[in-house]
């Protein structure tokens, strides 16, 4: 019997029934089946040969998935229903529930004989729907939720108003509004920094969040371990006492009680642990490690202005009140600090805290949760239409149980249930890919996004789940039955007499169905014309010149502990590194600046030219402010537009510092004059005692505020002042390698080691991966929304190929008698396309409608691109006009290849 | 459906059973009902209605090992008193129902 090559060995059931099979089955039971399965399988072979007995396998195995999981669901409905087993009975409610299981059954049925459309619509609306869930999810947890403060609706943060700008404060305001003020519950503050840990003789960096005493009472914020601070722990002189965040206590400190009154070094300073925060920290405490007490001496001056304060108005108060008092108080102590602050236009203000948190996160997240709802919409309407299509097929089918006696509801209910069928699976793979997407975002952190830690699936989510379910099942659930109500107006016997083809209802139906695309059409171009915004704008980004090569260039940030800018040991630490990194075989260059390009400015100071004094009550032009050493400009190829370089003679402490300044402010500052030679004041300081700036050079422009333009207002553009007059005590060191500039970095670990073993190595980055960095946001966001918007293309691609392939074989024989009387194949290729493109052209033009509307949202995030810009919006338009014409191409030239004589003789 | 609460293939399983002596298993009645009924049926189709009928008391099953070796196994199955009560029965009201009408079929 074996002759045809033999039966080899049956072939296994897919893992999927072998699961089934193992959930479902006890295992005495599993191996009789499997055992006869392989004998009918040798029999089936013998008969048919192994290819067909293979495919017959497959279909066997398929076959037991989906009858033993119908079953499984059946039998106990059926028993609560008071039944035995089968089919004996009719009690009213065994005919209900039993008549729902067999229209599932049934429709299982269905959807496994066309398995392609099936999974069409359950992919593409569980795609829209995790996606939209998950969108809720995020949006739900980092913006709507109030943030954990107590009285956080109160809550505000108060802003120092220079121009458009809104600074943080300084000490001096700071201690004047909590002096004064009596419309808040309190106020209190915090800066934040990177400083350098030394802790059981490990270094490491640590991101610090310093606080005013009152910061964690403000909050609400208790210790889980210890306490928060006391006020005698904010006065000068008072004990340096820090509270630690949950990570650090059990990373470093052992996540024990000892931890209280343990000793911690930061920069050189020792602070005594107190207490511990809860594992749930709030957004404000959730990126940071150390939050170390703030003491604040005296004030000599105004600025500088590093304080971010925070204050609850008091209950009850109205917002509009406290914000004028803010207000008073600023004209109250201005003439106090007169010397160092003359902008007399300058005020506080106030911003709702959440604002000031989430704010720049909002429009990104809501614009993603737009983009998302249109990706279900779309592919919700491509489900409606996709089955209107197939119950205009099935006519004859319904039409048949229509004959046998089946009522009209009860049809409508069995397609109904088909709907319910797939939107259970799309409900169930939605869920799945909302939980990964979230599992994602989690595990990305803080960093990524405020609040991510509190992201989670719980009921709140899975509720707007089922509803996005409903309303997407209502919207293409009903449609197709509506359909079949329609088509039954003629009567069954009309409908059998037809064939399952009566005209007046396909027509009707192919009516919906060019509805249906036209709306596709109309949602997808929004989402489109998003996608190509930021496509635009991403693309320009891109092509923003960062001012500097930075091939083969690596960076590292190196921290010197306790060594501050001026201190007379500084200087020899950092000539040595660049001397020793220079020997190094394979080094071009090597350069400091204590800034890091794209995105890193270290510092924006307020600047004065002594020959154009600011005029009084204006506020001070404020540069880019950046400490770095002569190698630095050779090492990124910056070059010298006028007058020179730092060299030997900015290296003497003189009574005045050299600076070198960018294209950008020469022509700000001085335009169409020479800048070299002029002298500044800075900082604010204007007497005869302030060190005084002198421009020595000009340079190109390097960016230092990001690459697109948003934050570049701060500055009119970047003053350079030398290394050796300016000691910074953390310094980016920026290298030029001959070859791979990261075979460098242990040789530069080394030497760095052996200069100050208490000095670490952090954030070692090349160039091109610090450029890339400051375009991951967008290139994520930009990938994220193109990918969604093909969806939608395809999405309704499919959808007018569907509708026009269907218009075409339903017209074969008009088709066939017009080319048999002599018309030419262009004129019915031109036929069809004119008939597809109509509803395309109407669904377009609405969807451009609604992008105009809605485009002036992603102002925000778009860089050098209007958010009408009419180019990219008349591309959009071609592009969905030509792909629409490509997808009618193939029913049309399918109609123009029709044979006459043939159609003419079918039916 | 029948009054006694028959199905179709129900029916048609335990007929093929007794065309296999009233004693088998599933791979005999899936080729027994293929031939008669002149259509593809799957294994998990007839698996589900043999245990659907044992469970209503119209079959009775047993598992042996088979002589091949003691990895496989087969389910047979035996119609009971019951089952066979049922399938006269129907048998009775379907020639009854047929009486008088199967000239009448001929000449459409």
């Amino acid at each position: 019997m074996r002759s045809d090559g033999g039966t080899g060995s049956a072939p296994r059931l897919s893992a999927i029934t072998r699961f089934v099979l193992r959930l479902l089955l006890p295992a005495t039971e599993r191996i009789a089946l499997q055992s006869e399965l392989d004998e009918l399988w040798e029999k089936r072979v013998a008969r048919e040969g192994e290819t067909r007995a293979r495919r017959w396998y497959a279909r066997q195995s398929r076959s037991y998935v989906l009858r033993l999981v119908v079953e499984r669901i059946r039998v106990p409905i059926v028993r609560r229903a008071g039944m035995p087993s089968g089919r004996t009975q009719r009690s009213n409610d065994g005919r209900v529930s039993r008549g729902m299981v067999q229209e599932a059954v049934h429709a299982l049925r269905g959807w496994a004989r066309s398995p392609v459309l099936g999974s069409t619509i359950v992919l593409t609306v569980g795609l829209g729907l995790g996606a939209s869930t998950a969108m809720f999810a995020v949006v739900r947890a980092v913006l709507l939720e109030p943030l954990p403060y107590a009285g956080s609706e109160r809550l505000v943060r108060i802003y120092h108003a220079v121009g458009t700008n809104r600074w943080n404060l300084s000490v001096a305001d700071y201690q004047a509004i909590e002096a004064q003020q009596t419309r808040f519950d309190g106020v209190a503050a915090y800066t934040s920094s990177e400083r350098t840990l030394t802790l059981d003789g490990v270094v490491e960096r640590v991101r610090v969040r310093g606080v005013t005493a009152n910061w964690f009472e403000l909050g609400g914020t208790r210790a889980v371990l210890g306490r928060t601070f006391v006020a005698s722990e904010g006065t000068p002189g008072g004990p340096t006492s820090a509270v630690v965040s949950h990570g650090f206590w059990e990373r470093r400190l052992g996540g024990d009680a000892t931890a209280l009154g343990r000793t911690i070094r930061l920069d050189g300073q020792d602070h005594t642990v107190v207490g511990v925060l809860p594992r749930a920290a709030g957004p404000l405490e959730e990126r940071f490690d150390v939050f170390p007490v703030l003491q604040f001496a005296p004030p000599t001056r105004k600025g500088p202005f590093g304080l971010t304060v925070v204050g609850r108005v008091r209950s009850g108060t109205d917002a509009a009140v406290a914000a004028a008092q803010l207000r008073t108080i600023n004209r109250r102590i201005f003439p106090v600090w007169q010397s160092s602050w003359q902008d007399s236009t300058s005020s506080w203000g106030m911003q709702p805290l959440d604002e000031f948190v989430l704010g720049r996160f909002r429009t990104l997240l809501l614009v993603l949760q737009g983009a998302v709802a249109l990706v279900l919409l779309v592919a919700s309407t491509n489900a409606a239409a996709l089955l209107t299509a197939r119950a205009v097929q099935r006519r004859m089918e319904l039409a048949t149980r229509a004959a046998l006696g089946a009522s009209r509801s009860r049809l409508v209910r069995l397609l109904v249930t088909e709907s319910v069928v797939v939107a259970g699976g799309g409900a169930l793979l939605g869920l799945a890919l909302a939980a990964v997407i979230i599992r994602a975002v989690r595990a990305a952190g803080p960093d990524l996004l405020p609040r991510a830690g509190t992201i989670a699936l719980d009921g709140t989510v899975l509720g707007f789940c089922a509803l996005l379910t409903v309303l997407s099942l209502v919207l293409f659930g009903v449609l197709p039955a509506l359909q079949l109500i329609g088509a039954g107006s003629g009567g069954v016997a009309h409908m059998l007499r037809s064939g399952g083809r009566t005209m007046t209802g396909a027509a009707s139906a192919h009516g919906v169905r060019r509805a249906l695309v036209a709306s596709q059409f109309a949602i997808a171009v929004p989402l489109l014309a998003g996608a190509a915004l930021l496509l635009n704008s991403f693309v320009r980004l891109q092509q923003v010149d960062p001012g500097f090569d930075g091939e083969r260039v690596v960076t590292l940030r190196i921290a010197r502990p306790g060594a501050t800018g001026g201190s007379p040991d500084s200087s020899p630490f950092w000539d040595q590194l660049l001397e020793r990194v220079g020997a190094l075989p394979g080094v071009a260059g090597t350069g400091l600046n204590n800034g890091r390009p794209p995105r890193e400015a270290a510092d924006i100071n307020n600047f004065d030219p002594l020959d154009r004094p600011t005029p009084p009550g204006e506020a001070e032009p404020t540069a880019v402010w950046l400490v770095a050493s002569p190698g630095y400009f050779e090492t990124l190829r910056i070059n010298l537009v006028a007058g020179r370089m730092f060299d030997e003679r900015d290296n003497a402490a003189l009574g005045t510092t050299s600076a070198v300044v960018d294209r950008t402010w020469a022509e700000r500052v001085y335009p169409g004059e020479d800048p070299i030679g002029r002298r500044l004041y800075e900082g604010g300081c204007r007497s005869a005692d302030c060190s005084i700036v002198d421009i020595v050079g000009v340079v190109d422009d390097v960016r230092y505020l990001g690459l697109d333009d948003a934050q570049q207002g701060a500055a009119v553009g970047t003053v350079y002042v030398p290394q050796a007059q300016w000691l910074a005590s953390t310094s980016y060191l920026f290298v030029r390698a001959n070859g791979d500039p990261l075979q460098l970095v242990g040789a530069i670990r080394e030497i760095v080691r052996t200069l100050d073993p208490a000095v670490p190595i952090t954030d070692v980055a090349t160039a091109d991966e610090l450029v890339a960095a400051a375009l991951a946001v967008p290139r994520n966001l930009t990938g994220v929304v193109v990918a969604f918007a093909l969806v939608a293309l395809v999405l309704a691609m499919i959808g007018i190929y569907g509708v026009m392939s269907y218009f075409v074989h339903q017209h074969r024989k008009d088709i066939g008698i017009r080319l048999a009387l002599g018309g030419r194949r262009a004129l019915v290729i031109g036929l069809v396309l004119g008939r597809g493109m109509k509803p395309v052209v109407a669904g377009t033009a609405i969807g451009f409608a609604v992008a105009i509307a809605v485009t002036p949202f992603l102002a925000r995030l778009l860089f050098d691109v209007s958010p009408r810009d009419p180019a990219t919006l008349a591309l959009v338009a071609l592009a969905m006009m030509g792909t629409a014409a490509a997808a009618c191409w193939l029913p049309a030239l399918h109609a123009a290849s029709v044979h006459p004589v043939e159609a003419l003789r079918t039916d | 459906m029948s009054r006694d609460g028959l199905g179709e293939f129900e029916h048609q399983i335990l007929l093929a059973i007794l065309q296999q002596g009233g004693d088998s298993y599933s791979v005999p009645i899936v080729i027994e009902l293929e031939e008669r009924a002149g259509r593809e049926v799957t294994q998990a189709a007839v698996f589900i209605v043999l245990r659907r009928l044992e469970a209503k008391g119209l079959l009775r099953s047993r598992m042996t090992d088979c002589e091949e070796g003691a990895s496989r196994m087969r389910r047979y199955f035996r119609i009971t008193a019951l089952g066979m009560r049922r399938l006269r029965e129907s048998r009775r009201v379907l020639l009854r129902m047929w009486e008088g009408v199967d000239r009448a079929l001929d000449e459409v």
